[in-house]
This record gives structure tokens, sequence and C-alpha cells, in this order.
């Protein structure tokens, strides 16, 4: 034997001992450390404090047999072969000494001392052979549970859907692999990038309540450097603590926490050992220190999630520039819209305001030559009476041709007033007006027209001056009045009538003539539209735009009443006093015009 | 002696053509508006329809399709001019679409409405 072994020899006879001794002779006993226990209590009492190379042990131990030995030492784990010694040689022990794991079986009468010392080597060369496979076993399985660490975290990194739910899997990965109860993730600040944050990020495996302590790291950022995450920020590596209460300020001012851990290990995710991005902690009550290959394996599991979180918000910031960039198009193309249904919609105004123009120019033309035949028409008949025709035939045409001149210059000066209206260019210039003087004037006018024609006026309410502008205000009561003449017959009087309401005046023009149906009330101020009751009296459609025109002019409006074949009444009203300048109509914006024009249609 | 419906919803025009056609040796009767017209024409069926275009209510053109469906022996028996003011492209197009005898336009030369009266009834 080349070194020394230990061996212990169990033997409660003295006689024994001595015998077995010297049968391995003095050399030997020299060479080899050999210990003996008298008693098996003593045995299994060394068994389990010392270790031994191999065992020789004596069947008959008292109370207890060799066998009940080996088995109690099974039981605690002792690797030590056993070579069992016996008085005689006996088929039934050998097999139970055999199975109960004993190497060999030596009869004591039968042994020599190379025997023995033979026995001795093999016991102790198999045990080698048996540990060796152990360890071997055990380091397998222990790289094998590494491996799987690795490759289930790298997984989960690779396979992440969610940045948070990844770094938790890594988490529950590691406090599984070490056994440990407690995980968290910091994440490094976006804005500060010397700062970790907190996280909601942990693991825990549910029989420790530490939830003081959670809430404790939940509310306090770490700067760099400061405690176990911030110097495992600033390392860039694993920092693995086994003993905190060394005095290792974890984290910082933590002092008056209970803090119920002894090692802590703290994780950087590096993005190519480079970039800190966060850093994973780990806490345990029991005391361990790690194996550097342990370490270099979390160290690269520290690279995979950094990785992840860098993609993370790599992806997070293209997804943001994405949604921006969308956001930009939808709100270009809802611009684009707007812009394209205004356009569309100027687009149709000035169609309509051309269709309108057409038809302005078409009516005016018609309402034109029907005089102008007239006109013919009289002078035709005269000349084809050669100078025969009776005086008061040519004085009726003569009077029927001045009839049709002014319908004529009536007309004209609508269409020019139509026509200055939709360039913006009429307005209203305020002075002090009698309107009650007006409306009277206007009166007399018809009355040499229609002598027949009665008027009942009640004006008496009507304030001696409002502000207006007299030429508009002529032209409105010219056109109602006019109205209320043309559509109503000479036997039923018209009345003007006034009230004051507030600070304006309403000023009523009502008739009992032909009358407006009621669905055709809402068309009234169209521009060209006429009454079905109009049939047959002359008229351009046009008068009552200009009544409303002028009277919006003042900030007034103008409204009607009417029932068929009963008559209508026109109310008109006017502010008293022009509270301020009325604003200018803008005459520029051709689509402002269109739009008015639009209203009217 | 041949008789001629005018329709015309102007009185002052209506009362010269009826004059000019009574001068010229014709029998007239006349009616503003075109239902007037319509129920004259069956009632007395004239020889000759002189027609204004643009009357509210029921046209000139309406009054001729009205009669046309409804009494087209009529239709294809009487001939009609068309007295027009809106003497454009369109409304002669219009007329002619109609097979519309003749159209005149507004203001009225009573020479040439004479000559194509003569003419018509004599073809007649």
């Amino acid at each position: 034997m080349q070194d020394s072994k230990r061996i212990l020899f169990i033997e409660d006879d003295e006689q024994d001992y001595v015998l077995v001794t010297s049968l391995l002779g003095h050399r030997f006993c020299e060479e080899n450390q050999i210990s003996w226990a008298r008693t098996s209590e003593e045995a299994i009492e060394k068994l389990r404090t010392e270790t031994f190379d191999v065992c020789l042990l004596d069947f008959t131990l008292g109370a207890w047999t060799g066998l009940d030995v080996i088995e109690e030492a099974n039981r605690f784990g002792v690797r030590a072969p056993f070579i069992l010694l016996t008085g005689h040689e006996s088929r039934e022990v050998d097999l139970a000494a055999m199975q109960a794991g004993a190497v060999d079986y030596l009869v004591k009468d039968q042994i020599t001392g190379s025997m023995l010392e033979r026995s001795i080597r093999y016991a102790i060369m198999g045990q080698n052979l048996i540990n060796t496979e152990i360890e071997t076993r055990e380091l397998l399985s222990k790289k094998r549970r590494l491996f799987e660490l690795l490759f289930q975290a790298t997984k989960s990194v690779n396979e992440s859907i969610s940045t948070d739910d990844s770094v938790r899997d890594v988490l529950s990965l590691i406090c599984n692999y070490l056994d440990w109860p407690l995980g968290y993730f910091y994440k490094r600040s976006f804005v500060v990038p010397g700062l970790l944050e907190p996280t909601l990020i942990w693991h825990t495996n549910g029989k420790s309540d530490c939830s003081g302590f959670q809430r404790y790291i939940e509310s306090a950022p770490v700067n760099i450097g400061e405690g176990l995450p911030g110097k495992a920020m600033e390392m860039g590596k694993p920092l693995w603590m086994d003993d905190i209460s060394a005095g290792f300020d974890f984290p910082e001012s933590s002092d008056d926490l209970n803090i119920p851990f002894t090692s802590v290990f703290g994780l950087p995710a590096t993005n190519d050992g480079s970039e800190v991005l966060g850093v994973m902690v780990f806490f345990s009550t029991a005391r361990r220190k790690p194996e550097p290959e342990l370490l270099s394996a979390l160290e690269q599991i520290g690279m995979q999630v950094g990785q992840m979180i860098r993609r993370g918000r790599l992806a997070g910031e293209l997804k943001r520039h994405q949604h921006q960039l969308e956001g930009l198009v939808e709100t270009r193309t809802v611009q684009l819209k707007e812009r394209t249904k205004e356009l569309e919609a100027a687009l149709l105004a000035e169609q309509r305001y051309s269709d309108l123009q057409q038809k302005f120019i078409s009516l005016v033309s018609h309402e034109l030559r029907t005089p102008l035949t007239i006109i013919d028409s009289s002078a035709q008949r005269i000349i084809r009476k050669k100078g025969q025709a009776k005086p008061e035939e040519v004085l009726r045409r003569a009077r029927l041709m001045r009839e049709s001149v002014s319908r004529m210059t009536e007309l004209i000066d609508t269409t020019l007033t139509i026509s200055r209206m939709d360039g913006g260019r009429i307005t209203a210039d305020f002075e002090s007006v009698d309107l009650k003087s007006m409306i009277e004037s206007v009166i007399s006018r018809y009355k040499e027209i229609r002598p027949k024609q009665s008027f009942q006026l009640t004006l008496s309410d009507l304030p001696s001056e409002i502000d207006g502008d007299p030429t508009l205000l002529d032209q409105v009561f010219s056109n109602l009045i006019s109205n209320a003449v043309k559509y109503s017959s000479e036997s039923t009087p018209i009345t003007v009538r006034c009230d004051l309401e507030n600070e304006t005046a309403l000023i009523h023009v009502k008739d009992q003539g032909v009358g407006i149906p009621e669905k055709e009330i809402g068309n009234m101020f169209q521009r060209f539209f006429r009454a079905s009751t109009a049939t047959g009296i002359q008229g351009t459609g046009l008068g009552l735009t200009l009544v409303k025109e002028f009277v919006e002019l003042h900030g007034g409006h103008v409204t009607v009443e009417s029932v068929e074949g009963e008559g209508s009444c026109f109310t008109v009203s006017l502010p008293i006093q022009q509270i301020k300048e009325m604003p200018e109509e803008s005459g520029n914006d051709v689509v402002d015009i269109h739009q008015a024009l639009l209203a009217q249609i | 002696m041949a008789l001629i419906l005018c329709v015309e919803d102007e009185q002052a025009i209506r009362d010269d053509i009826v004059a000019e056609l009574q001068d010229a040796g014709y029998q007239t009767v006349e009616a503003s508006s075109g239902q007037e017209g319509l129920r004259l024409i069956v009632e007395s069926e004239p020889d000759l329809v002189l027609s204004d275009v643009t009357m509210p209510n029921m046209d000139g053109y309406q009054l001729f399709e009205t009669l046309r469906a409804e009494h087209p022996g009529l239709s294809r028996r009487i001939p009609f001019v068309f007295l027009t003011a809106l003497a454009d492209v369109e409304s002669s197009l219009k007329a002619e679409a109609l097979g519309t005898t003749c159209f005149l336009t507004k203001p009225i030369d009573y020479d040439l409405l004479l000559e194509k009266v003569e003419n018509y009834l004599s073809a007649d």
C-alpha cells in the first residue's frame, strides 16, 4: 500500500483485536491508521464523526450484530466498505452480509495476514471505483441542471412576448435552481442612465412572508454604486455576497428593516457586457458560496436578459415611431379629406352659383323681353294704322309703353342691386331715419297708381328717429307695400302697423290678398321663388330676397305669416339703435358669398 | 273663315295679337293660360293655335304635349305656332323635338306672324 489508509476495526473482543492486528503485521499497522471501536455505539459514533477508507467488523457485538452496524451506517450515508469477520463459517451469515452491503466475509480461524491485507486492498479499490462513479454521476447531474437552467432561461428570453414576463420567468428559474425564496428585478432608468428604477417584477416562493421588505424595495430607486444592486450595475458582473450581515449595505439605509436574508446575489442584465439594462437580485436565508461554473452560467443568462431588454426597448421605440408615423399619416389624411371636402363644397357652391346666374340671366332676359314685346307690339299697331290711329288709342299705347319702360327700368335696377349684393358691395350707411314719413311717402306713391286702394296706418308707436340706411329701408318698404298691392284686390285694405318690443321696432305689412300656400311659406325669401298663388302677376322673385338682405344689414330680421286665400302679413324687426358698427361684409372671399347665396336657395 | 286660338298670359300682348289677327280677317278665341287654352282647343277646335311658351303652371310645350297625349286626333290636325321670349337654342331644339310646326320669337313681328299663319292655313 502506497499511502496511509484510515481503517476502523470494530471488535468487542480484545484477543481477537490483537490477533487480527498481529496478522496484519507490525509494518501494516505502522503505515496505516487503525482505529479501534470496542462497542457498536462507539463504532457508530466514530463513523458519524470521522471518515474511514475501510471498516473491519466483527459479526457478534453484544446486543448488535455486525449487520446491524452496517445497516445503521448506511442510514446516515457512510460510504466506507465493510469487511465482516466472523468466528465460524456460515452460509446464511455470508448471504446476509452480502445483502447488507459488506464487500467481503472472512472466518477468523482461516484468515492469514496476506489474505486480510488483500481483502482490505480490494475493498478500498472497489470503494474508490464506486466513489468515482458517484462523483461523476453527481457532477453530470449538476451540469445537467445547470444546462437545463441555461436552456430554459434562453428559451424564455428568446420566445419572449412580454419582456417583464420573461424577466419574471428567469427570476423563477434561477430561484428554483438555487432553491432561494426571493428574486427581484431593477430596471435601468430611461431618463437617468445611472439610476436603477424599482419594478414590480418579483419571484417569491410564496412560503416566506417578506411583504414589508418587498414594499421597501419597490419604493426605493438605487443609484449606480449604491448597495449591492448599484455595485453589480457599476461592475457589470455578477456580485455574490454570502453574508450580508458582514456589513454590506443592502440597500442603502435599510438598517431599520429587519432583513430576513443572509446571502444576496446581484446579476446585471448586460448587453454585450457593456451596457447594463437592469439588475436581478436574489435573496437567501442560507449562507451559500457560488461555484465559478454557476457564476459563469448565470452571467450568460444575465447577458441574454440584457439583450432581450434592449431588443424590447428598440422594438418599443420602433413601435412608438410607427405609431407617430401612423398618427401623422392619419392626421394628414384627415386634413386632406377636410381640404377635399372644402374644395368640393366650394366647387359645388361655384356650380350652384353658376347655375343660379344662368337662371338669373335667363329670367331677366325673359322679364325684359315681355315689356319689349309690348312696346314693339304697340309701335307696330300705330304704324300699321298709317296715321289713322285714334288719338285715344295712341295715348293708351303711349301710356302702355311708358309702363313697360318703367317695368324694365325697375328690373334693371333690381338686377344691378342683386349683382352688387352678390359682390358684397352693399353695406348699410346708418343715419337717423324718420321711418314714419318714409312709409307714408311710399304709400302715397302707390296711391297714385291705385287710387282706389285703401291703406290703414297705425304708426304712432314708431319712434321719430331710428338708425338706418334710408335707401335700403325705402327699398324694403317699397317692396313689401308693392307686393301687398300687387297680390290683393283694391277692395280690401292694406294695413301697416307698428309695435315696440324692447329696443326693437316691429313693422307689420298686412294684406287680404291671395296668400301663400302653407308648404311654400318657408321658400318665400329664396331668390326667384314665386308662390303658386302669384300666377299671372308679374314679378321677378327677387323682391323679398332684397328685403331680407337689407333688413339683415340692419341687424334685424323679417318673417311672414300667411293663409292661402286670406292674405299675408310680413313683419320687419328693426333695432331702433345700432349699438355698434355693422361688420362689413367681406367682399373678397368668393366662397363666402356663394355660401351666403346658397343659404337662400 | 279660319278660327285662331291665341294663348298668352300677358294681357297687353294678347290683346294686340288678337286685334292684328282680326284686322287680317281671322276669327279668334283667346286664353290667358295653358289650361284654358287646352279647354278651348277641345271646345272650339280652332284651325291654328298661337301659343306663348313661358306661362305659369302649364307652359306652351306642356299644353302641346297634353293635347297630343289626350287628344291625338286634334293634335295631328291643328298646327301650333309658338311665341317665345326664350329664343335660345335650347328652346328651339325642344320645339323641334316636339314635332311642332313653327315658332316665332318675341318681340313679335306682325308681318312675319301673319305670313306664317297664312302659310299654314292655306297648306291645310
